[in-house]
């Protein structure tokens, strides 16, 4: 409570200031508008940065141009809008332009984002702050999960899904180039899908998937997660609020449930 | 522990066999599609229930404290909580009744979730405070 207050506090600060936002989502020129019949539109331009950080023991030479692919891939599938309908939040009152906490009300949701995405390398933990998103880049990962099926399955990226850190295998991901893709996307908070009816879709984890699709209602989800709070589109600008990144990662990497490999040299 | 764990069992019973009942009519039409011993857990599956239902719209999910800066419950708030209480204000009183047919927010259909999909919901909740990785591939 107290750390998003102090987080609220510094974002003000930092508007009045005229220093830029920082973190994983920053949106800028925030609009609503109320059909005045149950259907909101949302606006804004948004810059969501995903920062990449290098833990392999040997490098990972083709970490530019995975994080590349990553960046297009995201970019498109967060490309187009989305809607939403049976969405229930406070009542929005369009005369006194915020949303009324006294009164609920279901309304289906437009979201026109235009969404700019960027993917950077990072080299040290000091250039990581709270409210980043990150992906840590590993050696190997030793945790495995039985899926539906029962079936035991070995791990090329784990994430601690909405808002949390993410991480891939190196070698890994170097065989399937969309794993960073895969890995981000729980941490916009879709979950995976282990139906074998479904091997073409993006989120689907099993070793046999065989396609990148994400699903209108998937984008939908990710466009919602991104104005989390619905009531920060009443502000002009906005920062997402803090996720406690660096050292839930610390504790993460740490947890040796997760049997993560890496250079312990490069995260102190 | 024990004793607890007890408690817990037959509480849930109770109130889940009370919102059978309540809802026997309208079950019987659609053939229970799942009987209790059937029931398995698929985390996809309570996560589009929770997604429709739209609990996170509410209970926020990015937030890392227990109640957010406008005095609501997190995601994270949910999973701290007891399952029995869980069940008991989400499902038996419906968040004060908003939920129920006449309720503000009956839209939300929640009337219609069998026994199995609530166990799987609670379970998802209580899920996300633990932190299990999510694995890929
Ligand atoms: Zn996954």
């Amino acid at each position: 409570m107290e750390n998003s207050l102090i987080n609220t506090l510094q974002m003000h600060f930092a508007l009045l200031q005229n220093q830029p936002l920082t973190g994983g989502i920053v949106a800028k020129n925030l609009r609503i508008t109320d059909n005045g019949s149950g259907e909101l539109s949302l606006y804004g331009d948004f810059t969501i940065t995903l920062k990449v950080l290098d833990l392999t023991t040997n490098g990972a030479p083709n970490l530019n141009s995975l994080m590349t692919f990553t960046q297009q891939v995201i970019s498109n599938k967060l490309r187009g809008g989305g809607y939403k309908s049976g969405v229930i939040i406070h009542k929005y009152n369009s005369l006194q332009k915020k949303f009324d906490r006294t009164k609920t009300w279901t309304y289906s949701i437009r979201y026109n984002f235009n969404i700019t995405v960027n993917v950077t390398q990072i080299n040290m933990l000091s250039q990581l702050k709270g409210n980043d998103f990150v992906l840590a880049v590993v050696d190997s990962i030793g945790y495995q999960h039985t899926d539906q099926y029962g079936r035991r399955q070995s791990s090329a990226g784990l994430t601690q899904g909405d808002g949390g850190p993410a991480t891939v295998s190196y070698s890994e991901w170097q065989k399937n180039k969309y794993f960073g893709v895969h890995e981000f996307f729980h941490t916009l908070g879709l979950d995976d899908i282990e139906d074998s009816s479904k091997k073409n879709r993006l989120m689907y984890h099993l070793g046999d998937n065989a396609g990148q699709i994400v699903s209108d209602t998937e984008r939908g989800n990710m466009l919602n997660f991104l104005m989390t709070n619905i009531g920060d589109i009443t502000q002009k600008n906005y920062a997402n609020i803090n996720l406690n990144t660096v050292t839930r990662l610390r504790t993460f990497l740490n947890n040796s449930t997760n049997g993560f490999k890496y250079n312990k040299a490069k995260f102190r | 522990m024990v004793s607890n764990t007890i408690k817990l069992s037959l509480g849930s019973l109770l109130v889940l066999l009370f919102f059978n009942c309540k809802n026997a009519e309208k079950r019987d039409k659609n053939v229970i599609k799942i009987s209790t011993d059937t029931c398995r857990y698929y985390r996809y599956d309570a996560g589009q229930i929770i997604s429709n239902l739209g609990c996170k719209n509410c209970h926020l999910s990015l937030n890392i404290e227990k109640i957010d800066d406008r005095g609501s419950t997190t995601f994270r708030g949910l999973a701290a909580m007891d399952s029995l209480k869980l069940i008991d204000y989400a499902f038996t009183k419906k968040h004060k009744g908003w939920y129920s047919k006449s309720g503000t927010l009956k839209s939300a259909k929640m009337d219609t979730l069998s026994k199995c999909e609530i166990k799987g919901v609670i379970r998802y909740i209580k899920d996300f405070g633990r932190d299990i990785p999510v694995a890929a591939q």
